[in-house]
């Protein structure tokens, strides 16, 4: 029993020793955790040289680099520095030129187009509004007292005195006369009108003062207007009524003024004149036929007598010529005496021509019959509009169409010619006055406000774009020194002792269909190693236009996944190939220490990623590798190229 | 990764190191007794040379510098690396990521340990352990910011460096992986879980009692380990050594103290000198731990001290109970001819020093088997040692369950 004991608790402690050998609880580490960088995504080759279905042909410039043995990382971070300051400031200024200059251009060009198309239409409502009441109603309430006004500025300017201006006046008051006389008298005014027409605007104020057009015949039964002309224009005129106030007193002069004009007055009233002008449809009367019936009726054959028509010399000594009553009237001795019941209206154009002629020497003093000479009055404004209004009605433009105003008139110009007589150099002054833009601006007034207003806004904003333009100029100018700085570093760091041993220009070269790739690089300017690859397969293919002195790249390769595209040539002759000695000059990046021979057979491995910063630089860069026939690299470089433009 | 650190367990003293309940006892003549020993450890983290805890898998757990990527491409690629860097902004001692890691070890040693009573004073002990160990790692790796702004870096158009900046990427996402085929291509044992058993170290021991007078009796061990255990595999970062490759002699004094009423005070004091040797090692340094050669290297282990003192209870009714103290101490490695840098990084952290409590409760059949009350003399003992500070050691405390039969 003892040893049944015993063996059982020997045993028991045995398991037990065992259980908690088995039944250890064993640690087990804890999994860990893996993190995951975020991988940048592929760039995209297709984007920045459409090598994939699109269209290349870009020719990038930039430098081939070989390390020099035991080049430190200082001097590869100044190269590589340079190269990306040089490659950010080119982007920018690239996106700046082409974008935002170019957009400012663009702004500006399209901003000009809308003030043209706004400036059209402003002119078409001009041209649309010309003829309309509004226009005709403007154009009438600037042009009533516009001469009044000028002669004013022109008294106010100082460029005529008041003597001048009153003497402008008057003339002008004849001027109107005229040109009621004028209208008077031109077919025109038989034709039919919605409302009353005007001989001159500008005179209406003149017109009113006289009370004219405001008799019944001026209300335009059916749209005739020449009775209205007539008997509410002419006879009040001031001519008419000064013929009216005087009565000559000679025998041949019987027939007093208020007579002469009953005897018009009824002439008129009665259709005589109306009816021969309206009866000839089939043959209208011409202006000269016209003016001798108006002047039968006017001056009654007998009508006008003026009794003393002096000269008087600019010294101020009168000459009187022998006058007798109203006969004749002696202008000049060489001129003889004219009875004026005789003149005839090629008399009075000489009269005038007379006047006008010693216009220089002769003040024509004219006195109606009953005046004594020596109160007689300056009067030549009377005799000249005589004179012109003869010329005008028997010269040579009695034959032509009906002129109203021209720039060339006689009428018109006459008073301003008076005005600027006194003081021509201002001429320039009278051109720009306010007066002249005022009539100038009746156009402005037509426009509807709107397109005023939109103009205004767009030729502000116009304004505004330049300046912008012209700051952006500057802007570019800055951007420009900024590739300027990076080129000097880039020179500094190429040309530092023990960086490089070689450093070449380089020039890439890919065009592609978007199916063939042809690809080529050219070192130093040496021969043009080039060579085709298919997109799709990505296998080498023949050069549709090949250049027979062109090398042949001993191997082409393109990765569409990562868009490496990989050049090889062999350098056979690496003189020609642009890796000879080059010596080194001071702020020349194209070097090579070493010799041609030392390059002779390797072939030159070029590895180009393509990328583009912003929307418009595009570059190339990568490895180099020169490896020797055995495939072993020998020397390791890099390269950069860009297709920047200016 | 270049500076890889061993994650050498440290062999765990088992049957010849001594627990606190040592005594000066011996065998009568012609007893013998056969102690089964079982002692069980999970290891998760150990102490450096400052006392401070860390985690086993510490020394993997290191950042992954720009400076360490340089260091493994050519002269050329490393300065046009440093160059990025630079006109990047980057410091070349940045950190891309770290590497985390979680080790555990698990250890089961079952001794069995023979004595015989030569005389009334000399007992001679052979002491043979079996090892069953094994480790469970688990290796990651987490990349920081600075890692994804060097790969944006170099995607940047202006840089054109996408494709490198993508390679990169894929690299340090798969570090781990590229980590394990280093090391694979260098001739290690990839980082995954390890277990093995096997024999220890044989020690053969004689105890001779050479005092014991008035309750306190004096006695000395003797004795040698055998390089019989499996040593460290250098090409296995994360094994478990069974034996530390060669000879150990060892001497220890026991005194015991008669306190009455069944307790009774123990003091002892151990010496081990392990003897010269040659083994392989890798010659690693601290820059570089992988690409490193396999070398034959002289090495001196560096000798124990171990001394404990305990209260121990005996009651005539066979219950047996003790608490105690020890402490061990080990001076460090010295390797010769090495490199000094290869050397320095082999002797790191070999100095061990360790304070244990420890705790025992048993049970005894010696005396119902003198008073004809049991017919087989065994004790049963369970000790649980708490490891109270240590210093390069793993930190662990063990649980050992000792059976002991006399015959």
């Amino acid at each position: 029993m003892k040893y049944i004991i015993s063996l059982t608790l020997i045993c028991a402690a045995a398991l037990a020793g065992c259980e908690s050998a088995n039944n250890e609880k064993r640690l087990t580490a804890t999994p860990q955790p893996r993190g995951t960088l975020r991988l940048p995504e592929p760039t995209d080759q297709g984007a920045p040289l459409a090598l994939t279905g699109g269209e290349l042909a870009t020719q990038f410039g930039g430098s081939l680099l070989f390390w020099a043995d035991g080049v430190s990382k200082e001097q590869i971070a100044a190269i590589s520095d340079a190269s990306v300051e040089g490659r950010l400031a080119k982007a920018a200024d690239m996106d700046y030129r082409f974008a935002t200059l170019k957009l400012t251009d663009a702004k500006i060009a399209t901003l000009e187009g809308e003030i043209t198309a706004v400036d059209a239409a402003i002119q078409q409502a001009k041209l649309d509004n010309r003829d309309s009441d509004f226009a005709r109603d403007l154009q009438k309430g600037l042009a009533a007292r516009w001469f009044e006004r000028r002669v004013e500025e022109l008294q106010t300017a100082g460029v005529v005195d008041a003597a001048a201006g009153a003497a402008a006046l008057g003339a002008f008051q004849g001027y109107c006369e005229f040109k009621l006389y004028e209208l008077a008298t031109s077919r025109l005014i038989q034709l039919d009108y919605a409302k009353r027409p005007t001989p001159l605007s500008m005179c209406e104020a003149y017109y009113a003062s006289r009370q004219m057009f405001t008799g019944p015949s001026c209300e335009g039964g059916q749209g005739k207007y020449f009775a209205c002309l007539w008997q509410e224009g002419v006879v009040k005129s001031q001519t008419f009524a000064a013929l009216e106030a005087h009565n000559p007193t000679g025998a041949d002069c019987a027939k007093s003024g208020q007579k002469r004009a009953a005897a018009l007055r009824a002439w008129l009233a009665s259709g005589t004149l109306e009816r021969l002008v309206f009866d000839n449809d089939e043959k209208p009367i011409d202006r000269k036929t016209y003016a001798q019936l108006f002047e039968a009726a006017f001056l009654g054959g007998k009508a006008l007598n003026m009794t003393k028509i002096s000269l008087k010399k600019v010294d101020g000594q009168a000459v009187y010529p022998d006058v007798a009553a109203c006969k004749s009237v002696v202008i000049r001795a060489d001129l003889g005496a004219l009875t004026w019941t005789e003149a005839e209206l090629g008399d009075l154009k000489a009269i005038g021509e007379s006047a006008a002629g010693q216009a220089q020497k002769y003040t024509i003093f004219a006195a109606f019959e009953g005046e004594a000479a020596e109160t007689a009055e300056p009067k030549q404004a009377v005799i000249e509009n005589l004179r012109l209004y003869a010329e005008r009605n028997t010269g040579s433009l009695g034959d032509q169409a009906d002129v109203l105003v021209s720039v060339d008139d006689a009428f018109f110009n006459r008073p301003i010619d008076l005005a600027l007589v006194a003081n021509a150099q201002n001429v320039a002054n009278v051109k720009s006055d306010a007066a002249f833009a005022e009539l100038f601006a009746i156009d402005d007034q037509l426009v509807p406000q709107e397109l005023r207003d939109q103009l205004a806004t767009l030729a502000e904003n116009a304004t505004a774009l330049q300046a912008q333009r012209d700051l952006e100029a500057a802007e570019a100018a800055v951007r420009f020194q900024r590739i300027s700085d990076a080129n000097v570093a880039g020179i500094n760091a190429l040309g530092a002792p023990g960086a490089l041993e070689m450093s070449r220009k380089l020039v890439l070269g890919l065009v592609t269909d978007g199916a063939v790739l042809s690809a080529s690089f050219q070192v130093g300017g040496g021969t043009k190693y080039r060579g085709c690859v298919d997109l799709a397969s990505g296998l080498p293919v023949a050069c549709g236009d090949a250049d027979p002195s062109d090398a042949l790249l001993q191997g082409l390769a393109y990765d569409s996944g990562t868009g490496k595209v990989t050049l090889s040539g062999v350098l056979l002759d690496p003189e020609a190939a642009g890796f000879g000695f080059r010596a080194r000059a001071p702020g020349d990046t194209d070097f090579n220490d070493r010799d041609a021979s030392q390059y002779a057979s390797r072939t030159l491995r070029l590895e180009i990623y393509a990328n583009r910063i912003g929307e418009r630089f595009q570059f190339l860069s990568g490895n180099a590798k020169l490896e020797a026939a055995s495939g072993k690299v020998e020397r390791e470089g890099s390269f950069s190229a860009d297709a920047y433009r200016q | 990764m270049r500076t890889f650190t061993y994650l050498v367990l440290s062999v765990l003293a088992v049957a010849p190191e001594a627990l606190a309940f040592e005594n000066a006892k011996v065998l009568p003549p012609g007893v013998r007794n056969l102690n089964v020993r079982q002692v069980n450890t999970n290891i998760s983290a150990k102490t450096d040379g400052n006392a401070d805890a860390q985690p086993l898998a510490q020394p993997l757990m290191q950042d992954l510098t720009f400076a360490k990527i340089a260091q493994g491409e050519n002269d050329l690629k490393a300065a046009q690396l440093k160059a990025f860097l630079l006109t990047n902004g980057f410091d070349e001692n940045a950190a891309v990521g770290s590497f985390v890691a979680d080790l555990k070890g698990n250890l089961a040693v079952t001794a069995g340990i023979a004595s015989y009573g030569v005389s009334s004073n000399v007992t001679l002990a052979l002491a043979v352990p079996y090892y069953r160990a094994s480790t469970s790692l688990a290796v990651g790796f987490v990349p920081n910011a600075t890692g994804q702004a060097f790969l944006d870096s170099l995607a940047k158009p202006e840089n054109n460096n996408t494709v490198s900046a993508r390679e990169a990427g894929a690299k340090l996402n798969d570090a781990v992986g590229r980590l394990n085929t280093k090391l694979a291509d260098n001739g290690y044992r990839e980082l995954e879980n390890w277990n093995d058993r096997g024999l220890g170290d044989v020690t053969l021991a004689a105890k001779a009692r050479v005092y014991e007078s008035g309750g306190v009796a004096l006695a000395t061990t003797s004795g040698f380990v055998a390089p019989t255990g499996r040593v460290d595999d250098p090409n296995i970062l994360n094994d478990v050594a069974f034996g530390d490759g060669q000879w150990d002699v060892f001497g220890q004094l026991a005194l015991d103290e008669d306190l009455g009423l069944g307790f009774g005070l123990n003091q002892f004091a151990k010496y081990t000198v392990q003897l010269p040797a040659e083994r392989q090692v890798r010659a690693a340094t601290k820059a570089e731990s992988i690409e490193v050669d396999l070398v034959k290297a002289d090495v001196k282990l560096g000798d124990k001290y171990d001394a404990g003192a305990s209260l121990q209870y005996g009651a005539g009714n066979g219950f047996l109970a003790g608490v105690g103290g020890t402490y061990f101490k080990k001076v460090g490695d010295v390797y010769r001819g090495l490199e000094p840098d290869v050397k320095a990084k082999l002797q790191d952290g070999t100095d061990q020093q360790a304070l244990n409590s420890e705790l025992c409760v048993g049970f005894s059949t010696v005396p119902h088997y003198q008073a004809k009350r049991f017919a087989i003399p065994f004790e049963v003992k369970m000790t649980y040692a708490k490891q109270a500070m240590s210093r390069n050691m793993p930190i662990t405390d063990l649980a050992q369950i000792d059976l002991n039969l006399f015959f």
